[in-house]
């Protein structure tokens, strides 16, 4: 993948500039999650993923699902959990990529209250933060090989599946129960996107080798 | 002082007179003795409660022995709160050393009987319903310085209600009954031993059980996989301190009020055979709840009896919906008519927790009225009020403020509520009483004709035991809204999340079941009105013949019709359930019972329930069960009808026993409901404290620069 410093700030990805100071995508989701707490309450009837509402066409549960939260503690947690991620990780990937690591984890979480033993109703950006952690510590150890990448991405996979085993989160009590399979969910999400993105980089690398080997 | 301090002081002071006032009006399950001293007192020396949950129904046996310490035979009169639709099978006694199973009579020809034998000096008992209030158990004589061993068994469905089974064994009194309360006083205290034993046998796997109240209860699971609950005064004196074995695992934090915690810890003595123990006091209800796995399929149960070569045979049709109601999304106005009356005293504390939680969950969009009611209504807000965070914490505190006085005028309480409403919006008024109307207007007809003058739904919360749940069940059947029973020992967080769950979704309304194929009688409820999300439709029936079986669930959701429909199979045989019969009665009972309290006592509806309650043996306001010798039920030449019923429901209950408990769905192949079962809440999760931890070596990597050699992709 070719990508350049022009300078400290400013960025070329496949030709288009990457200019951030600030993770501006990370600071309006926390904005919008905010906004929809205040202006439309705790676990928005009309908002929060609802799969029989969803049957009945309201497919904008699918993305609101994930910006809406249950109670302030619930609100409080997950947008400090984003801004510290985006704080990390954002400016490690194009905006198209940032959206793209969100989306699969939207698409992760979703797949699994659809298809899974999972509740009827789903709030809460925690199944997209797990996302973002999984291939922000990846994107991390690809860049410098980092211990402590490995480490923490241990950890968190650990506290996942201990909270899977025992259903319930270890540390959080929220007013809905929580959902650690969303997060593990997640979680995979971002690993898969991830590999994806480096079987694409080495397959790319690879051609251009053997480019460059043609006579 | 300060004007925090002030109000500090004023707060604990209110604290303190409202905890204060409310221990003095504890009622309790007990031995009633005569508040003017003219009879000694009887103890209960053991109290054992065994209940076993399965095919949709609870059946509670209460074996309980009574002391005599004093020099001369008394008359032990034992009273408790009926339970909810509890529909009693058996009373024995021990005579002589044996049991003896008592027999159904006309009330009046049983209490003449039970006064004969009385006086003649032989043993008798005799088990009357006092109307919704109290079952009273009279028991003559207890022996000068002996024991008297008695036995209460009863039935009453046991539904699941968005995924939680309830069930209840009621020992507080509700208070209702000032008279009584004038008249005698309860000894509730149990000297010697005190044991439930509860065992939930489900064909669906339940994946928690919880005792808000009862922390100290041992909750395991056999080889079964039935769940089973124990709870002593011996295991429960070290229990209350102890970890229990099995933790609470239902997502329902626990907050249940002050005042019905306050007797969780027994207070520890020497028992009669000189082992430790600890007094047991019948004064607050135990409260068990199992919480169904999620992502259940929505389904039809049917429990059957029919006996090989009879031509009519029972059934229970148990339908639990899928969840494909809708939720609602708009604003809507909430008028809370709230009881004041003096009979609240005991529950004020439990209701106050409830409305403050109610009006916390409400949202911006939303409107609310109270008004509060004891012999006269007033309303405590002016007119509407929205739903913020600064009008919630106001009223609340007033409504905290109030103290409970004077008698129930619940006619004027729902009158006031139904002012002032608003065309364009919808509403619905939530009812919070113990429901015992005795002011102003009381029959039921003019609160049925009040209210079908609105299009208003009313919620009604049913507080305490002994409450006139008859009159409550019928007015919000009228009004197609439902009605929730709640003790001080319920977990009011989890009651509220129930009842905000059906009122924050469409219903369906004006529901019907058609049975094609096969004929069917004898349908009840006759009629069934709503259906909210999570509620289950139970009804029972007779049936002839046997075969397959066409059955359509019909109903209205949002002005459009919705049809459910499914096809099985009716058997020709059935012996394994013959409890349904007496379920069914009790049921047809109730129906005609609603009747009398819309319409009056009329003649043939009180001989229809004396007759049934004859044929099955059912303890009703018609009708009491009468225990004496054999020898004297003999030589008054009684058939042993309710002996011979007993004899066969407790031989199908031993080969239950022996079985794992068996599915009884019967739509397996034709399932009536396509999405699954609604389940309690949503889910949702943060990232904690311990993510922060996690990455704050990365923070600090970053903080510190180290990590700036980044590589975009």
């Amino acid at each position: 993948m070719a990508s350049k410093t022009s300078n400290n700030h400013n960025i070329e990805l496949n030709g288009h500039p990457i200019h951030r100071s600030a993770p501006w995508l990370t600071l309006t989701m926390s904005a919008l999650a905010l906004l929809l707490y205040l202006g439309a309450g705790p676990a928005a009837p009309a908002l929060i993923f609802d799969r029989v509402a969803v049957t009945h066409g309201q497919w904008w549960r699918l993305v609101t699902g994930h910006l809406i939260h249950c109670d302030l503690s619930h609100l409080g947690w997950d947008v400090a959990g984003l801004l510290i991620l985006g704080w990390l990780f954002e400016d490690r990937f194009s905006r198209a990529r940032f959206l793209t690591v969100m989306a699969s984890g939207m698409l992760a979480v979703n797949a699994w209250l659809w298809w899974g033993q999972a509740p009827l109703r789903y709030c809460g950006l925690s199944g997209l933060l797990n996302t973002l952690l999984a291939a922000g510590l990846i994107q991390q150890w690809r860049n410098s090989r980092s211990g402590l990448a490995v480490a923490v991405g241990f950890a968190a996979s650990l506290k996942i599946a201990l909270e899977c085993l025992h259903d319930q989160a270890l540390f959080t009590a929220t007013a809905w129960p929580s959902v650690p399979q969303a997060h593990a969910a997640g979680l995979w999400a971002g690993i898969v996107i991830s590999l994806v993105w480096w079987n694409q980089l080495l397959f790319s690398t690879f051609r251009e080798k053997v480019d460059n080997y043609r006579p | 002082m300060t004007q925090r301090t002030k109000w500090v002081i004023s707060l604990a002071t209110s604290l303190l007179f409202c905890m204060a006032f409310s221990w003095t009006q504890v009622f309790a399950a007990g031995l009633l003795t005569p508040k003017d001293g003219s009879l000694p007192a009887l103890a209960i020396r053991d109290h054992t409660v065994k209940v076993v949950v399965e095919d949709g129904y609870a059946i509670t046996s209460v074996e309980q022995v009574f002391h005599n310490p004093h020099d001369r035979d008394l008359e032990a009169v034992y009273s408790c709160p009926v339970p909810e639709h509890a529909a009693v099978a058996e009373f024995t006694m021990w005579i002589n050393g044996k049991p003896v199973t008592g027999e159904v009579f006309e009330k009046k020809e049983a209490r003449r009987i039970y006064e004969e034998e009385k006086a003649a000096g032989r043993d008798a008992g005799l088990t009357e319903k006092d109307h919704y209030k109290t079952f009273d158990i009279s028991v003559s004589p207890v022996r000068a310085g002996q024991d008297t061993r008695i036995r209460l068994v009863y039935l009453q469905p046991a539904h699941v209600d968005t995924g939680i089974g309830r069930y209840v064994y009621p020992l507080e009194d509700g208070g209702v009954d000032e008279e009584k309360l004038a008249f005698w006083t309860a000894n509730d205290e149990i000297t010697g031993h005190f044991r439930f034993d509860m065992r939930i046998r489900s064909s669906y796997p339940v994946d928690a059980v919880r005792l808000p109240n009862h922390p100290g209860a041992q909750i395991n699971r056999d080889a079964n996989g039935d769940w089973v609950i124990h709870l002593s005064n011996n295991a429960g004196a070290s229990a209350t301190h102890a970890k229990p074995q099995n933790p609470d695992l239902a997502p329902i934090p626990r907050s249940a009020p002050p005042s019905a915690q306050s007797d969780a810890t027994p207070t520890a003595q020497t028992v009669g055979d000189g082992r430790a123990s600890a007094s047991f006091r019948l004064d607050q209800d135990i409260v068990l709840y199992w919480r169904h796995q999620e992502g259940l399929p929505g389904s039809v149960e049917m429990v059957a009896h029919k006996e090989a070569g009879s031509d009519r045979g029972t059934f229970m049709l148990t339908l639990t919906p899928g969840d494909d109601l809708q939720p609602i999304t708009g604003g809507r106005d909430w008028i809370f008519v709230l009881d004041i009356s003096g009979s609240m005293r005991g529950k004020y504390a439990t209701l106050t927790d409830g409305v403050q939680r109610a009006l916390k969950k409400m949202r911006p969009d939303d409107r609310f009225r109270i008004v509060l009611f004891n012999d006269e209504a007033h309303e405590l807000t002016s007119g509407f009020v929205t739903a913020n965070e600064h009008n919630v914490s106001t009223w609340c505190d007033k409504v905290a403020q109030v103290t409970p006085s004077s008698s129930t005028n619940l006619f004027a309480g729902l009158k006031m509520g139904l002012r002032g409403l608003d065309a364009d919006r919808t509403g619905a008024i939530v009812l919070v009483t113990d429901g015992v109307a005795n002011v102003g207007e009381t029959a039921q007809r003019k609160f049925i004709q009040l209210l079908e003058k609105r299009d208003i739904r009313l919620f009604t919360f049913i507080m305490g035991n002994s409450a006139n749940v008859p009159l409550l069940e019928a007015i919000t059947k009228a009004s197609n809204g439902f009605a929730l029973s709640i003790s001080n020992a319920d977990d009011i967080v989890g009651k509220l999340l129930l009842a905000m769950d059906k009122v924050s979704h469409e219903a369906l309304h004006g529901v019907k079941l058609d049975i094609e194929g096969i004929k069917v009688a004898d349908l009840t409820p006759r009629t069934i009105g709503s259906l909210y999300r999570g509620q289950q439709l139970v009804i029972f029936g007779h049936y002839w013949k046997a075969g397959e079986t066409t059955v359509r669930l019909s109903g209205k959701v949002a002005g459009e019709s919705k049809t459910y429909q499914t096809r099985f199979n009716f058997p020709s045989a059935s012996a394994l359930n013959p409890e349904i019969e007496r379920l069914w009665a009790y049921a047809t009972i109730e129906d005609m019972q609603a009747e009398i309290e819309d319409f009056g006592e009329a003649a043939d509806l009180k001989q229809g329930i004396t007759d049934v309650a004859l044929e099955y043996s059912l303890v009703t306001d018609y009708t009491s069960m009468l225990v004496m010798s054999e020898e004297q039920f003999t030589q008054r030449g009684v058939q042993r009808r309710n002996r011979t019923r007993r004899e066969l429901e407790t031989t199908a209950q031993a080969q239950r026993a022996v079985q794992p408990a068996k599915s009884t769905r019967v739509d397996s192949s034709k399932p009536m409901f396509t999405s699954p079962r609604p389940s309690f809440g949503g889910g949702g999760g943060a990232l904690d404290l311990w993510y922060g931890l996690l990455l704050a070596p990365l923070a600090a990597l970053r903080l510190t620069g180290q990590n700036k050699n980044r590589h975009r992709s």
